[in-house]
């Protein structure tokens, strides 16, 4: 009978196949005699609803908090719904009948009020003509605590829907709410404001910390009299630069626009209390990525007329960026499609003609022709020197007294030329015992000075393949005998001039032009017949042993009697390295900044690629920018995809030691962050900022806002070390998400549960009955 | 007493029809208990239903898939009988076309080239238990006709109708493209927001008529839900479409996808009524052996049949075969006990059809 019942079952699961698919009442006094009993109807109690939140600019002490009534329209109640005060921390509780789904929260003075100023790290008091409001509204009654903050941000939301034509009516009021959230990547009315200076802002969440810097920009604001405020006390700069800032934004059609004087005053601010330690205690060390006053103006269109429209054009704009950005294969293009081919050109193809030899040649002509100099000026007599370089590369130059280096220099006089050739280890290929073959990859080149013309050398030079024996019993490695990588024509070498001065004995300007050899991969496979530099380095000193390398030009690769790659470093690039006089080894690059144009195939490239703070980790032994930045433009086949910056930022490097695991006390600290346009074709611009902070090895924390020209979604993501990460999202129309590693997630609207969707089946069930696939 | 109950089981589907002769007993109490079950498959093996469809031999046109189980424990004294029952039944209803596009799928095969398929599909399944009364009408003595009239009240009844319609086409090598649609009326159905708990009602009269038309001749017919009423109240109703056409441009040429499955939840609450199912058989009594025939009718099915039994002093044995499903059964029946077996296979993994049935009697 069992199996007759399962069958019945399998007759379901084959037609599911077709688709996967109070007050007392009463009176005292008796009714009088001869009249009929009135029974009086007890009013039912009237449920109450707790709201609670902060108050800040920084915290708010023993401010008065008074809640209206706020009608549809805006209209505001005459009488207080309640009245309290808020306490040490800011904080303040009071309860209203569940019935009031609109209403106002105020915070202004009383006797005693004070409010943290977190530029000077003291309380001040709360200026007597400053209000802060938030207006709540709420979905329904189901819910019964309500947790909604006041601050200059809240208040700038209220002040943008109070100038717009109904004033604070519903729709105004959720739509400034949307284009306030889009400008701070955070929702302030449900962010708990912290003070930024105390020790326990290190413990909020991504939101928290970064409202609480957005905070204390505006003390900083006050403290340097920006915006006008010029006023004599610490309370009433404050007081103005809050008033100012607040009125800044303003809602024109579908889009919200922030003041330009007041947005680049805020994001400087920003900018300069994170870097400031007595004032940023949150942890946070950069605002690179994050979307605090980026833009001077975001989307924020008329809101949803429901919580489940308002849900369902969150998910649709995720479904519909996630699939035209991620899959190649989707209609209208892809970021990974652009990617890709980029990728190819400069990485696979390596048409670019920049790698990680071209230091070696301009670290070894450098080093080979002060050697020559040394020589000539009886400083040196040895005829042979070794070198070792920041590319791992090891060389070795000769003095000679032909043009050919054939006959080796006796005497200073007879001093001609300088040969250097540098090998470094490639590609692996074999192993048997202590035994390793790896590919060998050589460089040489011959200086021969030009007579009459001081400091002018003509050169011959090749890239070379060999191989090298590595006893790894004994540490030695044996080099075979190279052969010529690249096509050169006639005389088998790369040939140019080299022009450099060295007063003093101390190289200043290399110039370079003329055809350079074929650069190559690891395996010493030839990616270009030859190169061809026209290229000028200006060395100038800086303090204490630091010199800049002034570096401009061209660099171009040839392959089959055609230039298929150029870089040109715009004048302004640079290499600065703290050189040591007797060890080059022991030089130490401080600082890179490139302002490049590169193209190759049908890809190009320009901006400035910014590489500093280098730093040595535990050890020594290994050397890392700590600060790498990219800021310009990428395009592919003459169509820009992107165009912002890129940052990637090592902290805690120095105490990494990188000779042992990684662990969770010996790590650095990564923070990576974008911040641009990316543009796909069949895709309005996609304006993205995203930033991760690693805690840990295995934890960290990813904050991202996205702006379609629609719809503008922040997102955070946390990652500790046992859980599962967890995800929220949250639309600038305030619908939220919390993705906790669960079978379901809630989606919520003003207080109440509008979907849910099951992450198993990939199906959100809105509260309405309808529901739909997440993709 | 012997041909009686030979008969009762050459008729055999309903259980009303059980007990022709049971009022000619004497006024005590009888206990009694009946479970059939029984499923017959045009296009696959019963046991294959969820598997690969390794052995799919569909008729062209229409197919069905047929699924009954009841039982019922109850007693009789005289003309009454006083019982609960247990009822489920399922009819799933399709075309080859859409059975060819489902074993392909269960057998993760591609078609040669393109190719279209036009899907329709409908289930229909219910249960239902309760208490049933039934009273015979006619005397047993005098050789006339007599009538069982039954009703059933029932109480926990579920209910699950799909309709699945739709197209798929497959463009090689491994696009397929599909629009789909779905409506499922389904009582076990919980979603999320779900406002209120389903149930279901009923009730239920079967009549049935035992007429001995001669004294070897004898004559069964029964109707089952002759009348019914069901009522399912705040019955979970969901409509879907599965599209694989979901991206659009609009005014600005911008790309939008929509979701891949997209669909709406309700309730409410439907009437209905019971799909009729009867039969009608004649035997005649050849001394010690009885010839039978009849045919039965259900779900929009006939099924003829023909039965042969033999007496023997401990009880009966009677063989049967039956054209629609091409089964052969056979049945042993004694005093007390009747047992009964069908099948279009001696190997029970390869049968389409399937029937068992067991009574007791005291």
């Amino acid at each position: 009978m069992n199996r007759f019942l399962a069958n019945t079952a399998k007759l379901t699961v084959l037609s599911a196949t077709m688709l996967a698919a109070g007050c007392g009442g009463g009176g005292d006094t008796p009714a009088p005699a001869g009249t009929p009993d009135v029974v009086t109807p007890t009013p039912a109690p009237v449920a109450q609803r707790n709201v609670s939140g902060v108050a800040a600019k920084g915290a708010i002490k023993k401010a008065r908090v008074q809640v209206f009534a706020l009608d549809a329209q805006g209209v505001k109640g005459a009488t207080a719904l309640a009245t309290t005060v808020t306490g040490d921390d800011g904080s303040y509780s009071f309860k209203v009948a569940t019935t009031a789904l609109g209403f106002v929260i105020e915070i202004d003075a009383a006797s005693g009020a004070t409010m943290a100023d977190e530029a000077t790290g003291q309380d001040v008091e709360f200026p007597a003509d400053l209000k802060l409001r938030t207006v709540v509204r709420l979905a329904d009654a189901n819910d019964t605590a309500v947790v909604s903050h006041v601050s200059p941000w809240t208040e700038m939301a209220v002040k943008t829907a109070e100038a717009m034509t109904g004033g604070l009516n519903t729709a105004n009021v959720a739509q400034a709410k949307s284009g306030v959230a889009a400008v701070l990547g955070f929702d302030a009315e449900k962010t708990r404001p912290l003070n930024a200076n105390i020790a326990a802002s290190a413990a909020g969440s991504m939101d928290e910390k970064v409202q609480s810097l957005t905070l204390a920009a505006l003390s900083k604001l006050a403290q340097d009299s920006k915006l006008g405020c010029v006023q004599a006390g610490a309370s009433a700069r404050i007081g103005c630069v809050v008033g100012v800032v607040a009125k800044s934004a303003s809602v024109s059609g579908d889009k919200l626009t922030i003041g330009e004087a007041a947005r680049s005053e805020l994001r400087t601010a920003l900018t300069t209390v994170t870097a400031l330690p007595a004032i940023n205690k949150t942890g946070l060390t950069s605002v690179s990525g994050l979307p605090a006053f980026g833009q001077d103006s975001v989307p924020t269109p008329a809101p949803p007329a429901t919580g489940v429209a308002a849900a369902k054009k969150l998910f649709a704009s995720l479904r519909t960026n996630v699939q035209a950005w991620t899959d190649a294969s989707n209609t209208g293009g892809a970021l990974a499609v652009q990617n890709d081919a980029v990728h190819a050109d400069f990485a696979k193809a390596a048409a670019a003609p920049v790698d990680g030899d071209l230091l070696t040649w301009v670290q070894m002509s450098s080093d080979g022709l002060d050697y020559l100099a040394r020589y000539k000026a009886g400083s040196i007599t040895a005829t042979s020197q070794n070198y070792t370089f920041t590319s791992g590369a090891r060389a070795t130059c000769g003095i000679y007294s032909d043009a050919a280096a054939t006959v080796k220099a006796t005497s200073a006089a007879n001093a001609l030329s300088v040969s250097c050739a540098a090998q470094r280890i490639g590609a692996f290929i074999s192993l048997a015992g202590a035994i390793q073959n790896n590919v060998a990859l050589g460089s040489e080149i011959v200086l021969t000075a030009v007579n009459g013309t001081p400091g002018s050398f003509t050169y011959a030079a090749r890239a070379t393949r060999g191989t090298v024996v590595i006893n790894r019993s004994t540490g030695m490695d044996t080099y075979s005998a190279k052969t010529t990588v690249g096509s050169y024509g006639a005389g088998d070498r790369a040939t140019g001039t080299l022009a450099y001065s060295a007063p003093a004995n101390q190289i200043a300007s290399v110039t370079i032009t003329g055809m350079m050899p074929a650069r190559m991969t690891n395996d010493g496979i030839a990616l270009t017949d030859y190169e061809m530099w026209n290229f000028n380095m200006v060395r100038s000193a800086l303090v204490g042993g630091v010199y800049t390398y002034a570096l401009s030009g061209d660099l171009a690769s040839w392959l089959g009697g055609a230039a298929i790659g150029k870089v040109t470093m715009n004048t302004g690039s640079f290499a600065r390295l703290l050189e040591d006089k007797n060890d080059s080894t022991r030089d130490f690059l401080k600082e890179v900044s490139l302002s490049v144009v590169a193209e190759t195939g049908r890809s190009k490239i320009a901006g400035t690629i910014h590489l500093e703070n280098y730093t040595a980790d535990k050890n020594g032994r290994n050397v890392t920018p700590a600060l790498t930045t990219y800021a310009g433009s990428v395009s592919n086949n003459g169509v820009q995809f992107f165009s912002g910056m890129l940052s990637l930022e090592l902290g805690n490097y120095a105490q990494f030691n990188g000779d042992q695991d990684v662990s969770a006390t010996n790590f650095a600290k990564l923070t990576s962050a974008v911040a641009g346009t990316f543009t796909i074709a069949s895709r309005p611009p996609l304006v993205l900022s995203a930033t991760s902070i690693e805690t840990s090895p295995t934890a960290g924390t990813e904050t991202a806002q996205y702006n379609d020209g629609s719809t503008v979604i922040n997102a955070s993501r946390i990652r500790t070390s046992a859980a599962v990460a967890t995800i929220n999202l949250a639309s600038t129309d305030g619908v939220t998400v919390a993705l906790t590693g669960a079978d379901t997630a809630d989606v919520m609207k003003d207080g109440a549960k509008v979907a849910v969707i099951n992450i198993k089946t990939n199906v959100i069930n809105y509260v309405d009955g309808s529901f739909e696939s997440l993709k | 007493m012997r041909l009686t109950k030979g008969r009762r089981w050459l008729a055999g589907v309903c259980c009303c029809m059980a007990h022709a002769a049971g009022a000619q007993e004497a006024a005590a109490w009888h206990p009694y208990a009946q479970a059939r079950a029984w499923a017959a498959y045009d296009a696959v093996p019963v046991k294959q239903i969820d598997g690969d469809w390794t052995d799919y031999s569909p008729k062209s046109g229409r197919n069905v898939m047929l699924q009954r189980q009841r039982a019922e424990l109850g007693v009789e004294r005289g003309e009454w009988r006083l019982g609960w029952e247990v009822r489920r039944e399922a009819t799933l209803t399709s075309d080859r076309e859409t059975l060819d596009f489902v074993r392909r799928y269960k057998q993760r095969s591609k078609p040669a080239g393109a190719s279209d398929y036009t899907l329709a599909a409908h289930l229909e399944r219910w249960s239902a238990q309760g208490p049933r009364l039934g009273r015979w009408f006619g005397r047993s003595d005098a050789g006339g006709p007599r009538l069982l009239l039954s009703g059933a009240v029932y109480t926990r009844a579920s209910l699950r109708d799909t309709a699945v319609n739709g197209t798929v086409r497959y463009v090689p090598v491994d696009n397929y493209d599909f629009d789909v649609r779905r409506t499922e009326a389904n009582s076990a159905d919980r979603y999320p927001f779900m406002r209120q708990e389903p149930g279901g009602a009923g009730a239920s009269v079967s009549v049935a008529l035992a007429w001995q038309l001669a004294p070897a001749v004898a004559v069964d017919a029964h109707v089952d839900d002759v009348w019914s009423a069901m009522r399912w109240r705040n019955l979970p109703i969901r409509q879907d479409r599965l599209d694989s056409q979901v991206s659009s441009y609009d005014a600005d040429g911008y790309i939008n996808y929509r979701p891949l499955l997209s669909g709406s939840n309700r309730q409410e609450t439907v009437r209905g009524k019971l799909g009729r199912s009867g039969g009608a058989a004649v035997q005649v009594d050849l001394g010690p052996a009885v010839l039978g025939a009849g045919v039965e009718r259900l779900a929009g099915i006939t099924i003829p049949t023909l039965s042969l039994g033999r007496r023997f002093g401990w009880g009966a044995l009677t063989a049967r075969v039956e054209s629609r499903f091409k089964t052969v059964g056979i049945g042993i029946e004694s005093d007390h006990v009747s047992l009964a077996l069908q099948s279009d296979s001696l190997h029970v993994g390869k049968a389409k059809a399937l029937g068992v049935s067991l009574g007791l009697r005291y």
